[in-house]
């Protein structure tokens, strides 16, 4: 079996010339990207190691616990954050897609500067991590996430 | 509008839910604890400090102290499952200290500049420390209990001489240089780290088992087995001019950290001829869900004979 250099994979792939579609220019950076792909890893690896075989894990922070203003739910592919689920105004529902590298709010792609946002609410949900201010809820379904109003 | 889209993102779903709405399982205290402590500072390394650093220092990193324990202990862990409770979150840390390096290795670029560099190090180094200064924070916890001199056979658990053993060779110089190699080393093996990262589940989830409830016995055969097989993996790959030390290291350090005579990892036999799994009278199912992991491993240790 021959080696596989990593690097060398993703530099190849990084040269090849070709066109912008409409869709690529929603594309976000290799290195929002990889950051992003990183913190997904490593809060679901994480999870599984504690809590064995789970298909998704929910990281539910905010205010008060019992109503929590926001909710990070990581499956493998696919992270769905919701923000700001109290506020009347101002709530938000971001969805990142490892496949595509796309980055969803409210069921539109956006590019790299209006993933911002969402980048800082990531951030926001890590902060609550290390401060142990969270609840979290394993094997949340997509189906379940469906009727989250 | 965002009521719209709302709508049209959530679907035909008839019944209402929301976030505080109880949604999945909910994870236990005890455990929502374990994982804030696994992913702690994550944020500083990957997103950098909101002061401009990138690295993290040890003043940043929490501490394990007794009111720490002591949460843990209001949980509902019993004295005995205190023991254990040591036992299994050392296990825990060490397994995330091996995730996290062998995560560096995967994001390797050859072009990182020197800080860069020292910032992933740094991350290594100090998630290391503090795996050490929490354990010694325990050790000599006298007054719950955690003592390592109280960690004599604890129900399920190992001896005390065999925690020692595995303890000093955890937390041993070695790991500090297979992090040396890891660092000289940028060419990985996608197949064989896709293969570490089953078998180390496959690891994790059995220490899970044993700590539970398996009642500890002397069926070594599965990691022999496992050892060869990967050992021949590895020699094949090097033989090619690959591979430096640091995957054998690696692999070596994941097995032989189990202690063979414990209780860990030796009430199973997996028997690569009839594809079967054999845990002292207990049938594979026993493991339900878990017995993909050992399907993966299998036909993974398959491909690796017929190279």
């Amino acid at each position: 079996m021959a080696n596989i250099d990593m690097n060398k994979k993703i530099q190849s792939s990084m040269t090849g010339g070709e066109e912008v579609s409409s869709e690529a220019a929603m594309a976000l950076s290799e290195a929002l990207v990889s950051q992003l792909d990183h913190v997904f890893d490593l809060i679901f690896e994480s999870s599984k190691q504690v809590l064995g075989n789970i298909s998704s894990i929910g990281i539910k922070y905010g205010k008060s616990l019992k109503s929590p203003d926001h909710m990070l739910v990581v499956f493998p592919e696919d992270v769905h954050g919701f923000e700001g689920w109290n506020n009347t105004r101002g709530k938000n529902r971001w969805r990142y897609q490892r496949r595509q590298k796309t980055i969803l709010k409210n069921g539109v792609a956006v590019n790299e500067t209006d993933a911002q946002p969402f980048v800082a609410f990531v951030q926001a949900s890590l902060d609550a991590i290390q401060q142990q201010q969270v609840a979290f809820s394993k094997n949340i379904t997509h189906k379940e996430l469906q009727g989250v109003r | 509008m965002l009521e719209r889209l709302n709508s049209l993102f959530s679907g035909i779903s008839a019944k209402k839910a929301d976030i505080s709405a109880s949604l999945g399982s909910p994870v236990p205290a005890n455990l929502a604890i374990r994982i804030c402590n696994q992913l702690r500072n994550i944020k500083d390394y990957i997103f950098g400090r909101r002061n401009g650093r990138t690295s993290v220092d040890n003043t940043t990193l929490p501490q394990s102290t007794p009111s720490d324990e002591k949460r843990t202990n209001d949980a509902g862990l019993e004295k005995g499952g205190a023991r254990q409770e040591l036992h299994y979150q050392f296990l825990l840390n060490l397994t995330c200290f091996k995730s996290a390096v062998f995560h560096v290795a995967n994001k390797w670029d050859p072009d990182s500049s020197k800080s860069q560099v020292n910032s992933k190090k740094k991350f290594i180094e100090d998630i290391f420390n503090s795996i050490w200064n929490d354990y010694e924070i325990n050790q000599l916890n006298e007054p719950h209990g955690l003592s390592f001199k109280s960690v004599s056979k604890p129900t399920g658990g190992l001896t005390r001489e065999q925690f020692i053993e595995f303890s000093t060779r955890c937390v041993d110089a070695k790991i500090q240089d297979e992090f040396s190699n890891l660092l000289a080393k940028v060419t990985i093996d996608a197949e064989l780290t896709q293969m570490i990262s089953t078998l180390h589940a496959f690891l994790i989830h059995h220490t899970n088992e044993n700590l539970s409830n398996l009642t500890p016995k002397t069926l070594e055969e599965n990691l022999t087995t496992t050892l060869n097989a990967i050992k021949t993996h590895v020699k094949t790959i090097q033989a090619n001019g690959g591979l430096g030390d640091f995957q054998w290291n690696h692999i070596n350090s994941c097995i032989t950290q189990y202690p063979s005579n414990g209780n860990t990892l030796n009430t199973l036999k997996l028997n690569l001829n009839s594809r079967s799994l054999q845990g002292n009278s207990r049938p594979v199912d026993r493991f339900g869900d878990n017995g993909r992991l050992v399907d993966d491993i299998i036909k993974t240790l398959e491909q690796l004979k017929s190279k």
